[in-house]
């Protein structure tokens, strides 16, 4: 059974997640008259994703806790600030698609319990950020 | 002679009793100015089923005919008359904290009914311990009305009870800042929209159309947000109070309480107010 604690992390993906939407969206915002359809599209279904994953993790409360979680979740807790960071400096589009992506799968990999998916979600983030 | 010296005894007993209900005033006005915040919190605003028939059309984005809109709110209805529930309880507590101040004026009480049950609601959590903490306010504040106390009890309660109070406030912001965030994202989702429906070859009419639509919800989402940003700040300020009380629970009477206790009552109503 989570804690208050698992509920407050819960809380702070949801806000981790919404940064992220924020940032896609005033790229989109920004540059949606300059990019190709296709790159508008991809752009546009990952922030809905991301969305998604926000509002999910806003509504989780304790539920998110799974047997080890706070193993789990110190790293992705010890991430958050790198990312955000790096969704905020992005010019360009591909980079910001592969982040984001990789966001995307860590969020998929945290609602599943999956903890090694977890840890290889961060590695791609990690590597991704650097590039 | 021995009539007199009782008669004169009472009398100062009185006094110093009277005296000491007057020291606690500004308790009293913390604790009415944190159960009317908590009452009008519990009564307005924009709730989970609001945001359900809001979410319910902005993320659809395959819908064809009106009736693909149409959705079921009653999850989000049970959720918000449990979180109202526990407005409802913590503004009982805060009466009942008033009455031990002191304060005549509390007596408006009806207890609620039955307790806060831990379960998820559609995709919404009560979490187990959120209903413990609530539950057992519930229990000490209609003990508090119902029993004849003393108001040197108040001591006794606010250290026995802090921990309970600290808990349940920073529960009850959670879900104010966990709705405010949701809402935050359905702005998120109408920009993308309308950004995408203006970039799609729309005509001036329809880009009109598309603007006027977005600034006016947009607008609107923005009272909300700011409304529940003014809810948490007043939550916090009430959380801050109890706290307060606690660490001074021996020097109720001092000054600087006092004049602390009096500003968090004031911005209280403050941001119930604006």
């Amino acid at each position: 059974m989570g804690t208050a604690n698992d509920a407050i992390f819960a809380n702070k993906l949801g806000h981790f997640y919404l940064t992220i939407a924020q940032g896609l969206g005033d790229f989109l915002h920004t540059h949606i008259g300059a990019l190709p359809q296709d790159k508008v599209r991809i752009l546009s279904d990952e922030q809905t994703r991301v969305i998604s994953y926000a509002n999910t993790f806003f509504s989780l409360s304790d539920k998110i806790a799974f047997e080890q979680s706070d193993i789990y979740f110190k790293g992705v807790s010890d991430a958050i600030g790198t990312v955000n960071d790096a969704i905020r400096k992005m010019e360009d589009i591909n980079k910001v698609i592969i982040i984001s992506s990789g966001v995307i799968t860590l969020a998929a990999a945290i609602v599943t319990q999956n903890g090694s998916g977890i840890v290889s979600s961060l590695q791609t983030i990690g590597a991704a950020v650097k590039v | 002679m021995k009539s007199t010296g009782t008669l004169i005894g009472g009398l100062l007993i009185g006094c110093m009793m009277q005296v000491g209900c007057v020291q606690l005033k500004e308790v009293h006005a913390f604790t009415d100015s944190s159960q009317k915040s908590l009452d009008n919190d519990s009564q307005t605003g924009y709730g989970y089923a609001d945001y359900c028939f809001d979410s319910c059309y902005i993320y659809n984005v395959s819908g064809r005919q009106l009736v693909d809109f149409d959705c079921n709110g009653n999850n989000g209805e049970v959720y918000d008359t449990l979180i109202k529930k526990e407005y409802r309880i913590l503004g009982d507590y805060f009466a009942a904290l008033g009455k031990l101040a002191g304060s005549k004026s509390t007596i408006n009480f009806a207890p609620v009914a039955s307790a806060v049950k831990a379960g998820t609601y559609g995709k919404f959590v009560v979490t187990a311990t959120e209903s413990s903490v609530v539950n057992s306010l519930a229990t000490v504040a209609t003990d508090l009305f119902t029993t004849n106390y003393k108001s040197k009890k108040i001591k006794e309660v606010i250290v026995k009870y802090n921990d309970t109070i600290v808990i349940a406030m920073e529960l009850l912001k959670l879900h104010i800042d966990n709705l405010k965030s949701m809402i935050e994202l359905m702005k998120l989702k109408l920009q993308q929209r309308c950004d995408l429906l203006m970039a799609n070859n729309a005509t001036d009419g329809e880009k009109w159309a598309i603007v006027y639509t977005y600034k006016q919800k947009l607008k609107q989402f923005g009272q909300i947000i700011s409304s529940y940003d003014k809810r948490y700040q007043s939550m916090d300020k009430i959380k801050q109070g109890h706290m307060t009380l606690n660490e001074n629970v021996n020097d109720l009477h001092s000054d600087g309480l006092k004049k602390r206790i009096l500003d968090l009552a004031y911005n209280i109503i403050y941001l119930s107010n604006n």
